[in-house]
């Protein structure tokens, strides 16, 4: 055993020292020779990477010596690769030239196999959303983000990709969210909470439709949202963000709960440093919404950091830490169509809510030898929340949730064919509440395995399988495999195939399965025996880049198709008692097509982003329209040039009506008019001024629902109305 | 392609000329409301103690009833309740929505108030009382149309001496 660790030991330090390199190097625009400010440059397959400073010039250590491929990716350009030798204990230099372009397709993934990609070698579909497309449509909440993403609904807090989900008040999301490739589920009910993230220092959102279990395991059923915050810039950096508007006061008298317009305010503000080795970025923010519904308001605001140091010559270190709170009124659904932004009359209205969600989070990674490296996670993510209702009393709800999470994930390039990804990964959530009876924990311990091999120029396939244990309160629900298998094929220069098929599965939450309140006059009751739910997703998809009039146009298409079994649902339950319960009911077949074409036209003054999903979920065990689903979704972007400092543009989002909810929630007379629905029909429009002061300063005049369109996204909630806010954005290096 | 822009403008004209402001309140669907009221024979010294009167509701049945699952009516949509309790109510109303597949006009064949006596929601409701043609508890259908307000549709409930029991 000793001799095994003093050679374990000696192979580790003889690969400490494997042969490094440094790149050094610049990015410049194309047209103007300028140099070109936090350009992203990160090393595909490896962990490295450097943003630009504000002379364009970048700088990267302990690159391992060889053959390495730079993705280059910079908001407003067209993104570039580029492959250079980097000679052992030498400095390669380059010197990169971006064209600058109005849309963005941004080249670098890292979600979809856990290393960085670029998005032609990904076998699933891949959306992005950058920082331009962020800022740019002032918005402040995670949820705002994704409703422009073809494939992606929200639903309240519910997220669904590809019809994943209906609606469940957010309970069990079938869609992983993480932040910085750390997962940020709630421990209780497995939820999602848009207001937890820095959306002003978000870098890109990347959003892998499928399943993903077989990398990410639990959750990942409908697929994966990563939301990559921003390095810190090499340049001491201030941004300020400061949005103030108002909500435009309804058609109809009865919707108007009070006289004048409700307002809001939003202000953002971020720093970031480089001390010695060490690189940070502070930010923090604060939002005040009055809302466009009676005893819905809430208070906001968060604190957020982001720390990167080198620790030696070969590893280094990143810290991110949030914190999140809010208060908020605890609306639920309205009274009836006729007063939808009131809340109905029995409603306490001194109740409100205090949450808070704490983020924790440490990589560490290591480049062990130009083949080999590893990173170690380790995160805690803490919710916690509390009525104003006293804790003896009926009514009162409280949770303390938390997840601790420890990954360890390697990755071995053995050949330039041939590159393996592998790791395991504990997880323990305990949840501490009035609702589950007491302290209640469940565990989750995986291991993964991935392999990537190229078959030439043409052709990439994956191959992975990820075994999830998960044991709830001791009591262990089996084994869950989740195998994954994905080919992409260059057909040509500009197109690419791609095809996969994999395995996805949702442990039941603590929730699900221990949850016993009253509710709206009904008893929930415990489920402690729920299964998991499991599902089956495949697509084959084309990406297609051509060049028209000397302006690049992408085009993406894929057909897809999920079957997913033992989905949980709240159910009636009768027998001696009667009672809802969690049970593991619903099979589900959701077959569709999608298609997102964008590009610029008539001399780069129209460009245009486009993207429809088309599907038909059904219930399996219903033989009907899976509920709460739109079988139709269109997104379409237009872009207007008007000046070279100024640009308008315009959002239009389409969703069909749902065509099936739960009539009972109706029948029962637990939602007055819940059955009140329309098709959505959204168009959002924004000026854009790039003032030319000295200190850059960005005005953004927005008009959110500018047809001031009445709709439900679920049962029983009027839908945001018209609202009307100013931006202005400064950023001081 | 530029002959995109082009179809995207024309379909968006298209999507916005078929596109109305969306949810009216001032246009809710024609519904039918049936109230009237509540005559307890005996008075309040007849009700039951509170673990056996767990709820109390007026239920219009579109046909006479034969079992118990009051709430498999409703949720069948066989029938409609008052969407609260009425235990110490004077008054009731109930709200008939007129959906796709509601018959116009509705009959209603059966109105009865129904106690919920025992733990299951499902099977352990009783008549105490029955809108009726006589004292003889002799059921009084009703018909009524989208719009209708009828407030007439007055019930007394007799908790010692309940009406014959129409679930088998």
């Amino acid at each position: 055993m000793v001799l095994h660790c003093i050679v374990l030991t000696a192979a580790i330090v003889c690969i400490s020292y494997a042969q490094f390199g440094v790149i050094v190097g610049s990015v410049t625009d194309g047209q103007s020779g300028e140099p070109v400010i936090g350009a992203s440059i990160r090393l595909s397959g490896l962990p490295q990477g450097a943003v630009t400073r504000r002379d364009g010039s970048f700088h990267i250590s302990r690159v391992p010596s060889g053959t390495v491929r730079l993705l280059v990716s910079a908001v407003g350009y067209h993104p570039a690769e580029y492959t250079l030798i980097v000679p052992s204990g030498d400095t390669a230099r380059i010197r990169i030239v971006l064209q600058s372009q109005a849309i963005t397709s941004a080249a670098v993934v890292v979600s979809a196999a856990r290393r960085v990609q670029s998005v032609q070698e990904v076998s699933t579909s891949v959306s992005l959303v950058d920082a331009q497309s962020i800022a740019e449509r002032a918005m402040t909440r995670l949820d705002e983000v994704l409703r422009y993403v073809p494939g992606v609904v929200v639903t309240g807090s519910q997220v669904s990709i590809r019809g994943s989900s209906g609606f469940a008040y957010g309970l069990g999301s079938r869609v992983l969210l993480l932040i910085d490739n750390f997962p940020a589920l709630s421990a209780d009910n497995g939820d999602m909470s848009f207001d937890a993230l820095p959306i002003a220092d978000v870098e890109r959102i990347e959003i892998v439709k499928g399943a993903g279990s077989a990398l990410y395991g639990t959750s990942a059923l409908g697929g994966v949202i990563n939301v990559i915050t921003r390095d810190a810039s090499a340049a001491p950096e201030l941004r300020v963000r400061a949005i103030g508007g108002l909500w435009t006061l309804p058609r109809f008298e009865t919707w108007r709960y009070r006289n004048d317009p409700p307002r809001l305010g939003a202000f953002d503000a971020s720093t970031s440093a480089t001390v010695g080795p060490a690189q940070f970025l502070a930010a923090g923010g604060y939002r005040r919404d009055e809302s466009y519904r009676d005893y819905n308001d809430s208070r906001r605001w968060y604190l957020f950091t982001k720390a990167a140091v080198d620790l030696n010559a070969s590893a280094d270190l990143r810290i991110v830490a949030q914190y999140a709170a809010d208060n908020r009124a605890n609306w639920l659904n309205w009274r009836d169509l006729r007063y939808a932004t009131l809340p109905p009359a029995t409603t306490d209205t001194t109740d409100r809510v205090d949450s808070r969600k704490v983020l924790l989070g440490l990589e560490q990674r290591t480049v062990w030898s130009s083949q080999f490296f590893t990173t170690l996670r380790g995160s805690l993510y803490n919710t916690w929340y509390t009525n104003s209702i006293p804790r003896d009393s009926a009514g009162h709800v409280s949770a303390d949730a938390t997840q601790y999470n420890a990954e360890l994930q390697a990755s071995y390039q053995a050949s330039d064919q041939l590159n393996l990804t592998a790791g395991i990964n504990a997880v323990l959530n305990a949840v501490e509440s009035p609702y589950t009876q007491g302290r209640r924990l469940q565990t989750i311990v995986s291991s993964y395995v991935q392999a990537e091999w190229r078959l030439g120029e043409r052709i990439t396939t994956t191959l992975g399988a990820r075994a999830d244990n998960v044991s709830t309160e001791r009591e262990v629900s089996g084994m869950q495999l989740s195998p994954k298998l994905g080919v992409t094929y260059r057909l040509a220069e500009q197109t690419t195939l791609r095809a996969s098929v994999g395995r996805a599965f949702r442990a039941a939450t603590i929730t699900e399965r221990y949850a016993a309140l009253r509710f709206a006059g009904f008893t929930v009751g415990i489920n402690p025996n729920l299964r998991s739910e499991v599902g089956w997703s495949a697509e084959i998809g084309m990406l297609h880049t051509t060049s028209i009039a000397g302006r690049e146009w992408t085009i993406d298409g894929a057909a897809f198709v999920a079957r997913m079994d033992d989905l949980i649902e709240p159910q009636f339950v009768v027998d001696t008692t009667a009672e809802i319960r969690f049970i593991n009911i619903t099979r589900a077949l959701l077959p569709g097509i999608e298609l997102t074409v964008r590009g610029w036209l008539l001399q780069d003054i129209v460009g245009i982003e486009s993207g429809a999903t088309l599907m038909a979920p059904r219930d399996l065990v219903e033989n009907a329209t899976l509920r709460f689903r739109h079988n139709v979704q269109w997104n379409t972007r237009l872009l207007v040039q008007l000046a070279p400092s100024l640009r308008f543009h315009a959002d239009y989002r389409f969703l069909s009506r749902v065509e099936r909810i739960d009539d009972r929630i109706v029948q029962l007379g637990l939602v007055p008019n819940g059955d009140a629905r329309v098709p959505i029909h959204i168009l959002d429009i924004r000026l854009l001024w790039d003032v030319p002061v000295a200190v850059p300063l960005r005005l953004a005049l927005n008009v959110r629902n500018a047809l001031d369109y009445y709709y439900t996204e679920y049962i029983g909630n009027l839908g945001p109305t018209r609202q009307l806010s100013l931006q202005a954005e400064w950023t001081v290096r | 392609m530029r002959w995109l822009p082009c179809s995207v403008a024309i379909v968006l004209v298209l999507v916005f000329s078929g596109c109305d402001g969306g949810l009216d309140p001032t246009a809710l669907p024609p519904e039918a409301i049936i109230s009237g009221r509540l005559l307890v024979r005996g008075g309040k010294e007849t009700y039951p103690p509170p673990d056996s009167l767990r709820d109390l509701r007026v239920v219009a049945f579109r046909t006479i009833p034969r079992d118990s699952s009051v709430i498999a009516a409703v949720l069948s949509g066989q029938a409609y309740f008052t969407q609260t309790p009425v235990i110490d109510s004077t008054h009731y109303t109930i709200t008939i929505p007129f959906g796709e597949n509601t018959p116009e006009p509705l009959r209603l064949e059966y109105i009865a108030v129904a106690q919920l006596y025992g733990p299951n929601l499902f099977g352990d409701w009783r008549v105490v009382g029955v809108y009726a043609t006589d004292t003889l508890w002799t059921p009084r259908a009703l018909t009524v149309s989208r719009g209708e307000r009828r407030t007439d549709i007055d019930i007394t409930i007799d908790f010692r001496n309940p009406p014959p029991q129409p679930f088998r």
